[in-house]
């Protein structure tokens, strides 16, 4: 603006320079040594004035000029106009060259016009060929009774000239920053400009940017060969300004982490309108709507002292969530578990953001969830989600048609809650269908303090899941019974889930109790299980028909302590399993049996077959068992007592035929003993008594 | 009294010991040095660099903590004697884990995207036994966000295969150590050309 003023008064006080010192003749030398009037002076001013076809020429050079500030000195100063008017208190220049040497602008050769009516302070100005930070200007300036107004065009700069350019005059701190910058772009500006005096009232600009190129030094905030286009209305009432901007960006790409926006397949306006307080730097956006083009449509109000928002309302209009997660949402949730999503479905978003918190509500229509790892998911999403920090609660109403965690489906299900003061908790009990059964969670309460850690908790209860289905979808072999449970506590922090009380399996006629059950990061890289098992009353008719082990009867007690399991996978337990003190029990062994026995004990198979005792359809036996402690990817086994070298996994009693079966192997790889379950390996055969 | 004497003096030498026995004594360096490169070569492949001189300080350190001095070594002896021997005894490190072997499948099937990454300098190796983003720069913008990703995904593998081998062996503890271990070795196997923070600044191999 400055610059403009500066051009103006620079043209019209040559002119009034010029105009002071002529005069109506054939041709006329006029040399002033030194000449001064009011804040104007000149050395050696030497003025020609000539007729011509037109009316009077005038040609006039100076040593050089001093005009008022802003513009100050110039040297080498010359002057031609060839069409001169000089009428009753108004004269006019249809065509002129003026010529200088600027500290600042530099050497200057402009075509110039005027018409002026000094008098009632009058000027009608056109620039051409002003050349600044490389760029041609070209400006046409009205100038009537203190009221101006300027019309600017900048066909082709450049960004870095432009910098370059007005960096002298940029306060330190600027400075500093933009050294931390690169930047290039070619620009083209159009700008009309209005104003009194000093003082700029009205101004509409319009800025091309191409091939716009910018980064900081880390490359955190990066724009590529981008296009952008702004049209920016402002207007001046008291202390304040009236704004209005229109920016298009359709080409090229940026990238402001962790966002990477490409426009040329997704490109991106803005529209936004508002007040600036200049005297208390205070930004009020009215209205903001942002349109990224077949992503999503956000509408915003705020306020800003350009450091923080104040009172932020921002909302994303009901859109495809698949194509609002890769760009918009996804980049935030690397390192989490939502990290990668497959997404269906619309979303619509509210933040407010006030003084003493925020708030966020989300309305979902039939969003479908898939983790791309196959974790879990979610299915027909629809209601509304709601998260605050403030005190006013905010209801959240949710359902689902299905889903599954794992391998685990769950069924339908309704969440009504209420959010506030950063905790969401249930308003009603949450039951969550898995297989036949229920989890119903009552007291669940989801808790995320400032910068800290999500922390949940709930108590519930686990009504019977059928092990027919359970085993099913886990693909184990086909279990009976049922899995229940009363859960005193559920809670998680730290990536850590404590479930206090015990889960309880009715299973092959016996009941097992899951104790102590742990889990850590159970979305990481490699969940941790950590359990305690009691087993008790198992029905080995039940348990060996189940797996097609070979038939035995009788009952069985057993631990599994310490059982940890990284990615599901058995890693370590101190395991044992026997037959109970006391089994009242008829307790028979099959051939087959013995023979699968044995080869986990690392017998070989087919012994029986070959000795006499084939004739035996099944052996009694007095006790039988088997331990196993799992560590390092080794078992180290032993059975129900020590033998002579080795251990017996089933010791004969009652009513013969009587058969013990005696293990050696005690240290067995933990791969191979799972093979050796599920086929006949060989290996030294079992020692039948 | 000779025996006395021998014997005053040991149990000295045992319970100052004792008093400064720490579980890196026991912590397996040349086992898990071998460990980590099985996994190293495993996942990295033979774009990796040959084989070269272990580190003076690093062979140094670990044939001080497997190799006692003599006097040490029936001090030590008498430690086991006094303190159960499955303690103090040095322990092999098992890598064999069906945890291990996915964690570590993982970290293969991302490398071949990691790879060129390395190449550029966009990626380097901290001297963590992890994986930063070293020159943004040097990755397309399009691409930013999928290495962050790769970077992030990386780094949650090798946190968890760290944790897991200690914890497969036993000693939870040692996870720390095996971080080292595995940091030096990381170094020490990557290829002619990819960056590494040897803790204060970066290095180019």
């Amino acid at each position: 603006m400055a610059l403009l003023r500066t051009w103006l008064i620079i043209t019209a006080a040559m002119l009034l320079m010029w105009q002071s010192s002529s005069f109506a003749s054939e041709q006329i030398t006029i040399i002033i040594g030194s000449w001064a009037f009011e804040q104007k002076s000149a050395k050696n001013l030497d003025v020609e004035l000539f007729l011509t076809e037109h009316g009077v020429g005038i040609q006039a050079t100076a040593d050089n000029v001093t005009l008022a500030e802003p513009i100050g000195q110039l040297n080498k100063v010359s002057l031609t106009c060839t069409q001169f008017q000089l009428l009753s208190e108004r004269y006019s220049c249809k065509q002129g060259t003026v010529a200088f040497l600027h500290a600042e602008l530099g050497s200057q050769k402009l075509k110039f016009s005027i018409k002026a009516k000094p008098q009632t302070n009058n000027y009608d100005v056109k620039v051409n060929g002003l050349r600044l930070a490389e760029a041609d200007i070209s400006f046409t300036a009205k100038l009537a009774n203190n009221n101006w107004h300027v019309l600017l065009n900048i066909p082709q700069a450049s960004l870095i000239q432009i910098v370059s350019f007005v960096s002298p005059f940029l306060p330190i701190d600027k400075i500093d920053l933009l050294k931390d910058w690169s930047y290039g772009s070619d620009l083209n500006i159009d700008a009309e400009l209005q104003g009194r005096e000093t003082q700029l009232e009205k101004a509409t600009i319009k800025l091309i940017a191409s091939e716009l190129n910018v980064s900081d030094i880390e490359g955190k905030y990066v724009t590529e060969a981008s296009s952008l286009n702004i049209e920016l209305d402002v207007t001046k009432s008291n202390h304040s300004w009236q704004w209005q901007a229109d920016v298009n960006i359709p080409s090229g790409q940026a990238y402001g982490e962790p966002v990477f926006l490409d426009f040329s397949e997704t490109p991106l306006s803005l529209n936004a309108s508002g007040i600036w307080h200049q005297d208390l730097n205070h930004i009020v956006v009215k209205q903001a709507t942002i349109i990224h083009v077949d992503i999503a449509e956000l509408n915003a109000q705020f306020t800003s002292d350009f450091k923080q928002f104040n009172d932020l309302d921002l909302t994303i209009k009901k859109t495809e969530i698949n194509n609002l997660y890769p760009i918009w949402i996804q980049p935030f949730l690397v390192d989490t578990a939502v990290a990668n999503l497959e997404l269906a479905g619309q979303i619509g978003l509210n933040f407010q953001l006030q003084d003493d918190g925020y708030q966020i509500e989300m309305e979902l229509s039939d969003v479908f969830i898939d983790d791309e790892e196959g974790r879990f998911g979610l299915y027909d999403l629809k209601g509304s989600l709601g998260w605050t920090t403030l005190h006013e609660a905010l209801p959240s109403d949710l359902t689902w048609q299905g889903g599954y965690v794992y391998a685990i489906p769950i069924g339908k299900s309704k969440i009504v809650a209420e959010a506030k003061e950063s905790q969401f908790k249930l308003q009603q009990t949450w039951t969550l269908p898995i297989l036949d059964g229920d989890l119903q969670l009552n007291e669940f309460s989801l808790y995320r303090p400032e910068n800290g850690e999500t922390q949940w908790s709930f108590d519930g209860l686990l009504t019977p899941i059928s092990m027919e289905s359970l085993s099913s979808v886990l693909e184990w072999p086909t279990l009976h019974g049922k899995l229940s449970g009363v859960i005193p506590k559920v809670s998680y922090q730290n990536q850590h889930i404590q479930v206090e009380g015990a889960l309880l399996v009715k299973l092959f006629g016996g009941t097992t109790i899951v104790k102590n059950l742990q889990l850590d990061t159970p979305f990481g890289a490699l969940p941790q299980l950590y359990a305690n098992v009691d087993i008790k009353n198992l029905d080995l008719e039940t348990l060996t028909r189940t797996f097609d082990f070979g038939k035995i009867t009788g009952k069985l007690d057993g631990q599994l302590n310490q059982l940890r399991l990284s990615n599901w996978q058995p890693v370590a337990f101190d395991a044992r399993f026997y037959t109970p003190e006391g089994d009242k029990s008829k307790r028979r062994i099959s051939q087959k049996a013995v023979e699968n026995l044995s080869q986990i004990g690392g017998g070989a198979g087919g012994i029986l077959s070959r000795s006499f005792l084939r004739f035996f359809e099944d052996f009694s036996y007095q006790r039988l068992g088997l331990s196993c402690k799992l560590a390092n990817d080794v078992c180290e086994m032993t059975g129900v007592s020590e033998a002579e070298q080795g251990y017996y996994i089933v010791k004969g009693g009652g009513l013969p035929p009587r058969i013990n079966v005696v293990g050696y192997t005690r240290r067995v790889g933990w791969t191979d003993l799972i093979e050796r379950l599920k086929s006949v390996s060989q290996s030294s055969g079992p020692v039948i008594q | 009294m000779k025996l006395v004497k021998w014997f005053t003096g040991s149990m000295t030498t045992a319970l100052m010991l004792v008093s400064c026995v720490t579980i890196n004594i026991y912590f397996p360096a040349a086992a898990a040095e071998k460990a980590a490169d099985r996994i190293i070569e495993d996942v990295w492949g033979p774009a990796t660099a040959p084989e070269e001189q272990v580190e003076p300080g690093a062979e140094q350190q670990s044939q001080l903590l497997s190799s006692p001095s003599a006097g040490e070594q029936v001090a030590i002896q008498v430690l086991n004697w006094l303190i159960t021997p499955a303690t103090a005894a040095e322990a092999n490190l098992n890598i064999n884990s069906p945890a291990i072997t996915a964690i570590q499948s993982k970290m293969k099937a991302r490398h071949n995207q990691l790879k060129s990454f390395y190449a550029s300098g966009a990626v380097g190796l901290t001297s963590k036994g992890l994986i930063t983003v070293r020159d943004a720069k040097a990755i397309a913008l399009k691409d930013r966000n999928k290495v962050k990703g790769l970077v992030a995904d990386e780094n949650k593998d090798r946190n968890a295969l760290y944790a897991e081998i200690a914890r497969a062996n036993g000693h939870p503890e040692w996870q720390a150590d095996i971080q080292a271990t595995f940091a030096s070795r990381w170094v020490q196997k990557a290829a002619k050309g990819w960056w590494y923070n040897n803790g204060s600044s970066w290095q180019q191999k």
